[in-house]
C-alpha cells in the first residue's frame, strides 16, 4: 500500500486494517486516532502489530503515542532511530574490541 | 520498608486532599509517589513542585485539568488542591464542545494544560472554550519554600465530575473533601498499603475509579504506577514488571485480557489486592482473575460516582472457594456507609460518602428521598438481599425494556445466554424499536456458534418476547475509554442490519 503521508506503507496498511473509520479517506496527521474509530481493544491490536513489526516492546509504548496518526508514526520512527543508534553502538563496541588487540 | 503506622493514625489528622498528601510528604519526603514511564517522582518533589505552581493559580473555586496521564497533570491535579481549589479533570478525548460545555455549566474560570500551546489537539479545545484563564502547567514558578497547603474546610468541595447524563447533557457530581476522606477511612484498612508499594493507574481521571487509584496510594504513602491503556490490555507483563501490588480494573478489561492471551494462569502471583469495579462482575470473569492472580484477594467493589468511588464490596480472599454462575454480590457497605431497599427493589445510600446534589438542582430533587429524617440518595440499581445482609445486584432500573407490554431485564438474558455457553461473555442490545418487534440482539466474541440452536435453547429457558432475535459475532465486544462496556456502539452496529435483509452469520465478521 502506497504511503498518504510521511510514514511509510506498511504503517499505513497496519492502521488503516484497525481503523474502522478510514475507508476511502485519507489518514491526516493531527486527526486523532479516535475521530477514525479506534476502540479501546483497537489500542491492543494496533499496540502488538506495530510492535511485532518494528520490534518496539508493547511496554514502550506511551499514552500521548497514541494520541494522533502523526504523534504515532513519530513515536515508531523515534524508535527506529533509537534502535539504528543501539546497534551502531554495538557495531562500534565490537570494531574497538578487535582493533584493541590481545591483551599483553 | 519504614515501619508502617495504623491506617488510622495516618489518615486522621488532615481533614483535606490536599493536606493528606502534605502529610505523606513530611512522612516519606524521599519515598516514590509517581512512577511514569522511566521517571519516579518522591513525594518532597511533587510537593513542592505542586505548592509552586499553586502560586501561579492563585485563588480559585474550582479548576479545570486538561492533559495526558503523565507527570505534569497529576502535578496540575495537585496544585489547584494546593491552591485551596477544587479540581474539574478534563479529557483530552472528549470533543472540545463537550468540555466547553463543562466548563460553562460548572462557571470554571481558570484552566490548567500540560500540552504546550501550539499543540493541534490542545489547540482545537482551546478554540471552543470562551474567554477563561489559562496557565501553562508545564512552567513551575521557583519554588516559594511554603509548601503547606491550605488545608481547607472538609465540608469544600474537592473534585469535580462530569458523568453522561440521560439527556446528552453532562451530569456535574460535586464531592466534598468530607466525601472522599470518609471513603478512604472507611477502605483504607482493607489494603494495608505502605512506602514502596504500588498501586495502578489505569483509569482516566475523568472516572472516578482514579480517585482510590491515586489517593490510595498517596494516603498510605505509596506509589501510583500510570498505566498507558496498552500497556492495561497487557496486565501480566506490566504489573509484574512494576511489582504492582494493588490493581483496580473494570471486568471488561480482565475479560479482554483474558481474551488475548494477556492473563495467563499464575501470572500475577506478586498481587496483594485486585479490585474490580465499574460494571457487574461475572464469577466467570472474577474465575480468570482468580487463575492469573492466585494470591490476591479479589474485592468486587460498587458504587456510583455520587456516593464517592465505591460504597459497598464484597471481597473473596485467595483460599476462598469462587462463586459460580451469575454475577458476583456487590456485598455490605464501606464503614461509615448505610444502604437500603426501596420497595421498588432500588439500592438506596446515605452516609457521609454520599455528595450533596448535582450542580443542576432538579436532577436532585428527582435523585434524592428523605426517609426517617435522613437523606438517600437514590443509585438506579435493582439489588435483593441474599445470607447475612449480602447485596446482590439485579440490573439497572433504566436498563429495562419495554417491548409489547412486557417489561424485559436485558442482564437476564445475557446471564441464561452466558450459561449455556460455559461462561462466554454475552451481550444483549436493543436493535429496533418497531412494533411487535423486540429486536433484541445477542452479541458474541468468536468462536461461533450455531444460531438456530442457539435461539431453540433459549427458547426453552425465556419467555418468547425475550428471546434474541439475531445472534451475532463480532471480533470483540468494544469498551469505553473508561474500560467498560460500550453498549452504544453494539447498538449503532446492531442498527446498521436494522430493515436490510439479515445477514447469514457467518458474513456478520466481514460486514465488521
Amino acid at each position: 500500500m502506497t504511503a498518504t503521508g510521511p510514514w511509510d506503507g506498511t504503517f499505513e496498511r497496519l492502521l488503516r486494517s484497525r481503523l474502522p473509520a478510514t475507508i476511502e479517506v485519507a489518514l491526516e496527521p493531527e486527526v486523532p486516532l479516535t475521530h477514525y474509530g479506534l476502540t479501546s481493544l483497537g489500542y491492543l491490536e494496533l499496540g502488538r502489530a506495530l510492535s511485532e513489526h518494528y520490534g518496539i516492546s508493547i511496554g514502550a509504548f506511551t499514552e500521548r503515542a497514541f494520541r494522533t496518526v502523526g504523534s504515532l508514526w513519530h513515536f515508531v520512527a523515534d524508535s527506529q532511530l533509537e534502535r539504528v543508534a543501539d546497534s551502531q553502538l554495538a557495531v562500534r563496541a565490537d570494531e574497538q574490541l578487535e582493533s584493541s588487540g590481545p591483551v599483553q | 520498608m519504614t515501619a508502617r503506622t495504623t491506617e488510622a493514625e495516618r489518615v486522621a489528622p488532615a481533614s483535606s486532599l490536599d493536606g493528606l498528601f502534605a502529610q505523606s510528604a513530611r512522612r516519606y519526603p524521599d519515598a516514590t509517589c509517581l512512577i511514569d514511564g522511566g521517571h519516579r517522582v518522591s513525594y518532597g518533589q511533587m510537593a513542592r513542585e505542586a505548592a509552586a505552581l499553586a502560586t501561579a493559580i492563585g485563588p480559585q473555586d474550582i479548576v479545570a485539568v486538561l492533559g495526558e496521564r503523565e507527570f505534569a497533570t497529576y502535578r496540575a491535579y495537585l496544585a489547584a488542591l494546593y491552591a485551596g481549589a477544587a479540581v474539574a479533570p478534563l479529557s483530552l478525548d472528549f470533543p472540545p464542545e463537550r468540555n466547553a460545555r463543562i466548563l460553562a455549566q460548572a462557571g470554571i474560570r481558570c484552566l490548567v494544560h500540560t500540552d504546550r500551546r501550539g499543540d493541534p489537539l490542545l489547540e482545537a479545545q482551546l478554540a471552543a472554550i470562551g474567554d477563561i484563564t489559562l496557565i501553562d502547567g508545564l512552567i513551575v514558578p521557583p519554588e516559594a519554600g511554603e509548601e503547606q497547603p491550605p488545608d481547607v474546610p472538609a465540608e469544600s468541595l474537592a473534585y469535580l465530575i462530569f458523568t453522561s447524563g440521560s439527556t446528552g447533557e453532562p451530569k456535574g457530581v460535586p464531592i466534598t473533601h468530607r466525601s472522599v476522606r470518609a471513603f478512604l477511612r472507611g477502605v483504607l484498612p482493607n489494603y494495608e498499603a505502605g512506602p514502596g508499594d504500588v498501586f495502578s493507574q489505569c483509569h482516566a481521571l475523568t472516572f472516578d475509579f482514579s480517585v482510590f487509584e491515586m489517593w490510595g496510594a498517596w494516603a498510605s504513602g505509596a506509589a501510583t504506577l500510570v498505566v498507558p491503556r496498552l500497556q492495561a490490555l497487557d496486565p501480566a507483563a506490566t504489573l509484574s514488571r512494576h511489582g504492582v501490588a494493588v490493581w483496580c480494573c473494570t471486568p471488561s478489561l480482565i475479560d479482554a485480557a483474558a481474551a488475548a492471551g494477556q492473563l495467563p494462569q499464575g501470572s500475577l502471583p506478586g498481587l496483594r489486592h485486585l479490585i474490580i469495579g465499574g460494571e457487574p462482575l461475572a464469577a466467570a470473569t472474577a474465575a480468570r482473575a482468580r487463575t492469573a492472580a492466585p494470591n490476591a484477594t479479589i474485592d468486587n467493589v460498587y458504587g456510583p460516582t455520587e456516593t464517592t468511588v465505591w460504597s459497598t464490596f464484597y471481597r473473596i480472599e485467595p483460599q476462598q472457594p469462587m462463586p459460580t454462575g451469575g454475577t458476583l454480590p456487590i456485598g455490605t457497605p464501606c464503614p461509615g456507609a448505610h444502604v437500603r431497599i426501596s420497595e421498588a427493589g432500588e439500592l438506596l445510600v446515605s452516609g457521609p460518602q454520599v455528595f450533596d446534589g448535582y450542580l443542576d438542582a432538579e436532577l436532585t430533587a428527582v435523585k434524592f428521598v428523605t426517609q426517617d429524617e435522613q437523606r438517600w440518595y437514590r443509585t438506579g440499581d435493582l439489588v435483593t438481599e441474599g445470607e447475612a445482609g449480602v447485596l446482590i445486584h439485579r440490573g439497572r432500573i433504566d436498563s429495562q425494556v419495554k417491548v409489547n407490554g412486557y417489561r424485559i431485564e436485558l442482564s437476564e438474558i445475557e446471564h441464561v445466554a452466558s450459561r449455556l455457553l460455559g461462561g462466554r461473555r454475552t451481550v444483549v442490545v436493543r436493535t429496533s424499536t418497531g412494533p411487535g418487534d423486540a429486536g433484541l440482539a445477542l452479541f458474541l466474541e468468536p468462536p461461533q456458534v450455531d444460531e438456530d440452536a442457539m435461539r431453540r435453547r433459549l427458547e426453552q429457558l425465556l419467555p418468547a418476547y425475550m428471546v434474541p432475535r439475531r445472534v451475532l459475532i463480532i471480533d470483540q465486544i468494544p469498551l469505553t475509554a473508561n474500560g467498560k462496556l460500550d453498549r452504544d456502539s453494539l447498538s449503532d452496529l446492531a442498527a446498521t442490519w436494522r430493515g436490510q435483509q439479515l445477514a447469514p452469520i457467518e458474513e456478520v465478521e466481514q460486514l465488521r
